[in-house]
């Protein structure tokens, strides 16, 4: 092991990439070199831009300018040269297809070395040289949906191989292994580095990273900030340089807090959400905060009873909530700002004013006959309370920017004047001027007396406007923090598990 | 875009439009369908000369009514993104019991509908319960409702038709107001209610909701199960109506009545305007999308064309309405583009 000299020319040369969206800068100029025979890891926030700088890599995004070669030769932009020129990834979310065989799947989509016929015989012998070196006693004519996550991660591998990849990108591999099977994953990965592959390993697990890489490549709001071998880095200066410069003084929060009105106490379902419990008072705001995956939209979505809980209790203002479904939660006052807006949140092809008045059909009708009158006069009402901006009331939604969007969901629960009020993300994809107004929104309110839980993964955003902090990991509430007694940096520890290391 | 000097929210002091502003796309998209049906309505009456006689006209309405009425109830299984194959076999179950409980039972004529429509209100329950509570597929379940409702007229009816029927079915056909037939009465009535239910009340609203994004609409607090259970029942009420209606026209407690239809009346539908996807549709494209297909009939009997191309033309017609709807949709979108630049 070790760092490869760097006279060798790298495999892949990334200089200065640039992606944008509308509205969105993904990556702001990239420099990355890697090379045969290393672990390269890539940390940085979450929205830093290493999941865009994997797309790119795989060919799923086109970058707008800058360079990007593989061995020598400028890439060229698609998935299928990506895989011909030899970049294999490793994702996250399994990439199996659940009804192909073991076989079929470690060959998918090269059926056959040439021509037409496929032959079982060939395939399977294919596939199992490939499996070989990774994996021992895998039955390769079992369908794949019967593999447990770590063996379909090596079937996963195992494609990669059969490809002849000479540069494999893990992308957060270990999130849904047990500790046993993260040791022979890591394991796997050395051996793999051994034989002379190029290794990218993407983690916010600074644990994972201090294990495994002989570099490693510190990414911040779209930018590459720090690359350099791994024993230059400790943990602290890792996460220094992921959240960037020290924190602001934070403006006054409300502390005028009334009484205790949401009381989660110990909600759990399934593995993401064990044991969370927690209160908010009136007027407050509650950030939940952790790494993506680690359970808090599970929570949120187990309060406002979308998802059933398997144990626990949720109680708003003194009295326990029957949870069967939204339409339950709703009518106990709670309501949830949706993360992923276009799934969850808005009806695209309805208007504007359809789409505020959906949670309120009851308010504007009697005995189910709506009045278009009162209708409309409550669209006019949020457009001027929450300075909606859209040609009219009758605009479908759809046409919208994200931020106006985010108002009318927010309209909604607004008017409903809701005890409790959940918000994921609810800057996601939206441009800075918007983000600012959703904050004034938000913390309205919270002076009008609402109990706020606030889920964001911008600890930017959520630092100063918060009061506490829940710091979720792997389903757990890790730790509850007071305002007076937070950083960036206490949080990232705490969130990625390494604070037991760190904490002096 | 969005943009504030502050951070405080700028107070909107112009005044919030309410109305639709005219919008020549929007118009093309809602009402393209009279174009169609109006150019056909020229064409034919150029080629035949019985086609603008009053007579022929009715007779024409007449023939639409019964598809009509089953279209309206169908257009709400649509909008909320299903599908309801089941209406091509209710009115043979409804038709059967409404004159064979009579005839053969020696029941009241009123105490056999009520059955023949309580039998097609289970039908559609079972179709709302089998998609929303055991999570099979519309088509799958309303394959199987459909095969079961026919299979058991056959089986009641001992695979003929009944006759005779009973006076009030003679009497139903023969009715009329200010010498408009009941059954073009009947469906201007129900394309009324219609519309007001999926404009102006919850159930509507909410049911363009749940055709248009299930999850968002679990999420704003509808019980989308229950709306979704109620448009299937809806629908299987549309078709019993509709199969005494087809009785009183054909004379007879029939097996047989309004076998095959089922595709049919989805074709009204969609050549209506109303999305497969859900969440769009409108009970004046539904009720044109009746008439447009019945003209096609129409002028396979005024042109003397042999009937077997009915079912050719046809054909025809739904593939030309659907690109009409994709050149709609095309010319509304740059629209909206031009508008956005």
């Amino acid at each position: 092991m070790g760092v490869v000299a760097e006279s060798t020319p790298p495999l892949v040369h990334i200089e200065d990439v640039v992606k944008r969206f509308p509205g969105v800068v993904a990556l702001g100029g990239v420099h990355l070199d890697l090379y045969a025979g290393e672990v390269h890891a890539l940390i940085g926030e979450n929205g830093a831009g290493k999941s865009s700088l994997i797309k790119v890599l795989s060919g799923y995004y086109t970058p707008d300018s800058g360079v990007v070669e593989i061995a020598g030769k400028p890439m060229h932009h698609s998935v299928a040269s990506a895989r011909s020129s030899g970049v294999a990834t490793i994702h996250q979310e399994r990439q199996l297809i659940p009804d192909l065989t073991v076989a079929e799947n470690v060959v998918l989509p090269h059926w056959t070395p040439s021509g037409v016929w496929v032959r079982p015989g060939e395939l399977q012998r294919r596939a199992a040289a490939a499996l070989a070196t990774l994996v021992s006693g895998v039955n390769l004519s079992a369908p794949a949906r019967t593999l447990s996550p770590a063996v379909g991660q090596m079937v996963e591998i195992a494609r990669g191989l059969a490809q002849n990849a000479q540069i494999l990108i893990f992308d957060e591999p270990t999130t849904a292994l047990s500790l046993a099977e993260r040791e022979r994953l890591f394991e796997t990965i050395e051996r793999l580095r051994a034989s002379g592959l190029a290794i990218l390993y993407v983690s916010h697990n600074l644990e994972e990273v201090h294990r495994l890489a002989d570099r490693i490549t510190v990414m911040r709001n779209g930018r590459t900030v720090e690359s350099a071998p791994a024993t230059e880095f400790t943990t602290q200066r890792m996460v220094q340089l992921m959240v960037g410069r020290d924190v602001r003084a934070l403006p006054a929060v409300n502390e005028q807090l009334g009484e205790t009105v949401l009381s989660a106490r110990g909600l759990s379902r399934g593995r993401r959400v064990r044991n969370v419990s927690f209160d908010v008072r009136a007027g407050e705001i509650f950030a939940l905060v952790g790494l993506e995956g680690s359970g808090r939209t599970e929570v949120a979505r187990t309060i406002f009873g979308i998802d059933r809980l398997d144990s626990g209790e949720v109680w708003v203002h003194g009295r326990k909530v029957d949870l069967k479904s939204a339409a339950s939660g709703i009518e106990a006052g709670i309501g949830l700002v949706p993360e992923e807006r276009k799934l969850d949140g808005i009806f695209p092809i309805l208007s504007v004013r359809e789409n505020i008045s959906i949670s309120l059909l009851s308010w504007i009708s009697r005995l189910g006959v709506l009045s278009i009158r009162k209708d409309r006069a409550l669209a006019r009402k949020s457009f001027t309370a929450l300075d909606i901006r859209a040609g009219s009331t009758e605009t479908e939604i759809g046409n919208l920017s994200g931020g106006n969007q985010q108002k009318v969901i927010l309209a909604r629960w607004m008017n409903r004047e809701c005890a409790v009020l959940i918000l994921d993300e609810p800057t996601k994809g939206i441009d800075v001027g918007a983000k600012a107004e959703i904050y004034v929104l938000i913390k309205r309110a919270a002076e009008e007396g609402a109990a706020i839980v606030l889920i964001s993964s911008d600890l930017d955003e959520c630092l100063p406007v918060a009061n506490r902090f829940g710091v979720m990991r792997a389903g757990e509430l890790a730790a509850v923090l007071e305002r007076t007694e937070i950083s960036k940096e206490r949080i990232i520890s705490i969130a990625t598990g390494d604070h037991e290391r760190t904490v002096a | 875009m969005t943009q504030t000097t502050d951070g405080a929210l700028a107070v909107n002091e112009a005044a919030v439009t309410t109305r639709r502003r005219f919008d020549p796309a929007r118009l093309l998209q809602d009402q393209g369908l009279i174009v169609v049906v109006l150019i056909f309505g020229l064409v034919l009456s150029l080629l035949s000369p019985t086609f603008l006689t009053p007579t022929n006209l009715m007779n024409l309405l007449l023939q639409a009514s019964t598809l009509g009425v089953m279209a309206l109830g169908m257009t709400f299984v649509i909008i909320g993104a299903g599908i309801d194959l089941s209406v091509g076999g209710i009115p043979a179950i409804v038709s059967v019991l409404a004159v064979g409980l009579v005839v053969r039972g020696e029941l009241p004529v009123w105490f056999a509908l009520v059955v023949a429509i309580g039998v097609g209100i289970v039908v559609g329950l079972a179709n709302g319960f089998a998609i929303t509570k055991l999570g099979i597929a519309p088509l799958i379940a309303t394959l199987g409702t459909l095969s079961i409702t026919i299979g058991l007229a056959f089986a009641y009816s001992g695979g003929t038709s009944i006759v005779p029927v009973p006076d009030f079915y003679n009497l139903l056909r023969r009715a009329n107001m200010f010498g408009i037939p009941i059954n073009i009465i009947i469906l201007a009535v129900l394309a009324v209610v219609t519309h007001f239910v999926l404009t102006r009340t919850t159930f509507g609203r909410s049911l363009y909701a749940v055709g248009g994004n299930r999850q968002a609409a679990e999420m704003a607090g509808i019980r989308t199960n229950r709306v979704i259970l109620f448009t299937y029942v809806i629908s299987a009420v549309a078709a019993s109506i509709a199969g005494i209606l087809f009785t009183a026209r054909l004379a007879s407690g029939s097996p047989q009545t309004g076998i095959g239809i089922e595709l049919t009346v989805i074709a009204a539908v969609v050549i209506g305007g109303t999305s497969l996807f859900g969440g769009r549709g409108n009970v004046l494209g539904t009720v044109l999308g009746a008439v447009l297909i019945t003209m096609v009939t129409n002028a396979i009997n005024l042109l003397g064309v042999p009937t077997a191309w009915d079912r050719v033309l046809l054909g025809v017609v739904i593939v030309i309405a659907a690109l009409l709807d994709v050149f709609r949709l095309r010319i509304h979108e740059r629209w909206m583009s031009r508008k956005a630049s």
